[in-house]
């Protein structure tokens, strides 16, 4: 025993010896990110994973970015063109009229390896966006409606969008006018510029066609990517961390933060908690924490939880092609029958609010008159009652002919719906609406053959996550082209069957006009309507939470999908 | 051994590959995508538009040929086998280590346990080994994280090396400690009651009391007579363990935020990555096939009185 408690001894002293080693810091200042999944690749890696936006918004700048608050900055532009500052334009008459944007680049913006930026690594990113082996997945498809980008001199590029001869000729043969898209003030939204002078031998100096695309995601620069952002990546460990170092000639100035770390892949959440506790890391992302952490998060002291309402917004699709749900009052009954307010409550501690309109407040398209579903049973019952649907013996509702008010109510095995779900069944079935919970792992729910796409749900819960322009999400969502079916390869968004002529004509006057003002009028037309017809009823606001040290200034998480990462060159350490 | 293997490759990529929807069919319904070939267009670039015992077979002459094809999703375009090559030094070290202390501590309680029959010793190491038995190791993994690493602060909270301290051994020894005392707590109350009662048998033996009578002192008795013997079961059970150095351990690489197979097997199940899920699976599988071998052999050598 004595040997056994030697050993003991030796181990301690062992230990002892090690801890002073492993708590030295490296100096300068040092920012580490916790994360609980691991970016993909640098290369195509746009539209893709979200932690992967995350890490590229370091080492990657666009020509415009989107802010906290949902508006355009400049980033690689000097200016952002609008129609209303002159540098977008129609050009041109009858069908080869067409949107012709200028975006002046920067003169002061090099790429990691010292190489200035110039227009033709613009025009060689967009060619790349094209290729059609290209693994990455942009949020829209704006690059293919371009007809041409073409570099006017080193620093001016010029967006020109398809015409209406252009697009029909392209095949998109119901084109009506000139094509256009409230994005192209952005020029390539979530398209990475690529430095072309190195990244063109690789793809035989052809990236729209050359099948060696697909080579550029084993290739050296997926795992050391050279962009034009605040960061160069220095050494990335698989599983273990990424370090990033500022650069000195970044075209807003040396970030103040020196070295930011990325680590914690695959990590538990707990994990990262506790190290964030522990001081190891500085800040954990929307990808890892919801409203139940928030707690946890602000128990930590010196650290703060962040949680913003963002353009996240759940809600439950009626399936319109289901008889029963056809019947509009049916639909307006169990949207008075929901105490979405108690949900708030119950799921997100209060930490979120109820959503009225299909489109979020932070949105400038947001109709603040947009009718609210205010919580009343006795309004759902007299609905029901005048609708025929009388309480039977169980007290679920029938009809004359002795059809019961009963429907499957299906989503994904997420948390939040494990707790969302039972409480509409009981808020539902208060009003004498019986509705059987199905619960299927997100692949399954979200995949092609799964109930959303396919329309075999009754009641389909899920989340819906805002673009930069909700005139643009609405349009696969509630159009009704965008209904999934077998012709368009069950492709479209709109799962509840919506199909209303007056809808498609307010989406179509949307979407066919950049003035903000006419956009805007039928976006409150269409918000109006959708609260009427209820082809889906929406729930409440699904928070992005972070947490970051309260020693780290400017970290503005308020719109997450342009990553919480957007302006890491103006982090600084108090 | 071979038809074991060609049987578990066939299993186990039928029932990842029958796993309904792809790797992008998520990312695509989240996104507002109008253009609906590019599904199409994504699964063909890593072949998915091909049917599955073609694809089995592309994937079975990539093995062959020791390819294990690309990540999908978690790494993607990287080939598995750089993927796994850089996380099995990790899980090797990580279950090396606890293999031996696992040992080491099971071999020294089993032999207390079992010389000092019902003393209190005994009955602490026997109350120890039903804790250890019947803990989950993520809630353990979770409590020594938070007792260790943030009450005490004498361990790292997690990870395999600190920042800016890539290189330096002391300090990936001291990120090991917490993670492999984890994993060793089952192992060590598992293999400490099986050496017990393997010894207790082992003593109560005709030879051990002959040897006892020619005058042989205690302690030869013991170890000379009685526990090589009684070590005899106790190699197929650490044989059957060998595939678990690779293999890695699940929850405590994912508590301890520890790099390794295990860890990385949850990853791409998660995220439908198949070809790399199938190159850790079938690597374990193989590993087992080849450590029951192994244990068949092992017992002929130690165990002279076997004979196949």
């Amino acid at each position: 025993m004595r040997r056994f408690a030697s050993l003991g001894v030796a181990l301690a002293l062992a230990v002892g010896t090690l801890v002073p080693v492993a708590n030295a810091q490296s100096s300068g200042k040092t920012v580490v990110m916790g994360f609980t999944q691991e970016p993909d690749t640098f290369v195509a890696g746009e539209g893709g994973l979200y932690v992967t936006a995350v890490a590229a918004n370091l080492v990657y700048s666009q020509l415009v970015v989107i802010d906290d608050l949902m508006r355009p900055i400049a980033d690689l532009a000097t200016s952002v063109p609008t129609l209303d500052n002159g540098e977008a334009v129609m050009v041109g008459d009858g069908a080869d009229q067409h949107l012709e944007t200028t975006f002046h680049l920067r003169q002061d913006a090099k790429f990691g390896d010292g190489t200035p930026l110039s227009a033709e690594d613009v025009v060689f990113s967009w060619k790349l966006s094209l290729n059609p082996v290209w693994g990455a997945a942009a949020g829209n498809d704006l690059e293919s409606k371009y007809s041409d980008v073409v570099a006017r001199d080193q620093h001016t590029v010029l967006f020109k969008m398809m015409s209406q001869n252009q697009a029909r000729a392209a095949g998109q043969s119901s084109q009506q006018g000139p094509v256009i898209h409230p994005f192209y003030l952005y020029g390539l939204p979530d398209v990475y510029i690529y430095p072309s002078k190195r990244m063109a031998p690789l793809v035989d100096f052809d990236p729209q066609n050359s099948p060696k695309v697909k080579d550029l995601q084993s290739s050296v620069f997926s795992r050391s990517p050279v962009g034009t952002g605040p960061y160069t990546l220095d050494s990335w460990d698989p599983g273990v961390q990424m370090v990033f170092h500022a650069r000195a000639d970044y075209f807003r100035g040396k970030p103040p933060i020196d070295t930011i770390i990325i680590r914690g892949f695959e990590a538990s959440k707990e994990t990262l908690l506790a190290q964030l506790q522990a001081g190891d890391i500085q800040t954990i992302g929307s990808e890892s924490l919801d409203v139940s952490d928030v707690d946890a998060v602000n128990a930590i002291p010196g650290v703060k939880a962040y949680v913003r309402a963002g353009t996240t917004i759940e809600h439950i699709d009626f399936n319109l092609s289901n008889p029963i749900l056809a019947d509009k009052n049916v639909r307006k009954a169990m949207a008075f029958a929901l105490d979405r307010g108690d949900l708030v409550n119950r799921v997100l501690s209060g930490q979120s609010s109820v959503a009225d309109s299909v489109i979020p407040p932070i949105s400038p398209l947001f109709n603040p008159d947009t009718p609210k579903y205010a919580f009343d049973p006795d309004q759902a019952r007299a609905l029901l009652d005048a609708a025929g649907w009388t309480v039977g013996s169980d007290g679920i509702r029938v009809n004359s002919s002795g059809q019961r008010l009963s429907f499957k109510y299906q989503s994904t095995t997420a948390g939040i719906r494990k707790k969302t779900m039972p409480l509409v069944k009981d808020q539902l079935a208060a009003v004498g609406i019986e509705v059987n919970i199905d619960q299927v792992p997100a692949q399954t729910y979200f995949g092609s053959t799964g109930p959303l796409r396919q329309r075999t749900f009754d009641l389909g819960e899920y989340a819906s996550v805002g673009s930069q322009d909700s005139g643009v999400d609405v349009v696969t969502e509630y159009g009704s082209k965008f209904i999934p079916s077998a012709d368009n390869n069950f492709g479209g968004q709109n799962y509840p069957g919506w199909s209303n002529q007056s809808a498609d004509q307010l989406i179509n006057q949307e979407a066919n006009t950049l003035v903000p003002g006419t956009r805007q009028s039928a976006m409150n037309a269409l918000q109006l309507l959708m609260a009427d017809e209820l082809p889906t009823v929406p729930l409440y606001f699904r928070p992005n939470v972070t947490a970051a040290s309260n020693r780290l200034a400017n970290w503005k998480p308020e719109y997450a999908s342009n990553g919480y990462t957007w302006n890491v060159w103006e982090w600084d350490l108090r | 051994m071979a038809v074991t293997l060609v049987l578990a490759s066939v299993l186990l990529f039928g029932i990842l590959n029958l796993a309904p929807g792809g790797p992008f069919d998520a990312r695509i319904a989240s996104a507002h995508i109008q253009d609906t070939s590019y599904l199409d267009r994504l699964n063909k670039m890593i072949g998915l538009d091909k049917p599955v015992h073609e694809r089995y077979l592309i994937w079975v002459s990539g093995v062959l040929r020791g390819n294990l094809g690309e990540s999908w999703t978690i790494a993607r375009g990287q080939p598995v086998n750089t993927i796994i090559g850089s996380r099995l030094p990790n899980t090797v070290m990580l279950m090396t280590t606890g293999l031996l202390f696992s040992l080491l501590i099971a071999i020294v309680i089993g032999t207390i346990s079992a010389v000092r029959q019902y003393s209190l010793l005994d009955n602490l190491f026997t109350a120890f080994s039903f804790f250890g038995i019947s803990i989950p190791a993520f809630w353990f993994g979770l409590i020594m994280l938070k007792f260790f690493g943030l009450e005490l602060k004498i361990f790292p909270v997690g990870g395999i090396y600190s920042v800016g301290h890539q290189d330096d051994l002391l300090d990936r020894l001291w990120h090991l400690i917490l993670p492999m005392i984890v994993l060793s707590l089952l192992q060590v109350a598992q293999w400490s009651r099986f050496l017990r009662s393997s010894l207790l048998e082992t003593l109560r033996q005709d030879y051990i009391r002959t040897a006892r009578a020619k005058g042989q002192v205690e302690r030869l008795v013991l170890f000379r007579h009685a526990f090589r013997n009684a070590l005899i079961p106790l190699v197929t059970v650490i044989a059957l363990a060998i595939p678990t150095l690779f293999g890695g351990a699940i929850f405590t690489e994912t508590i301890f935020n520890w790099p390794g197979m295990g860890q990385l097997l949850i990853g791409a199940v998660g995220a439908l990555d198949w070809p790399v899920a199938m190159g850790v699976v079938i690597i374990t599988a193989a590993l087992t096939i080849v450590a029951n071998f192994v244990a068949d052999i092992a017992y002929v050598v130690v165990d002279p009185r076997i004979r196949y």
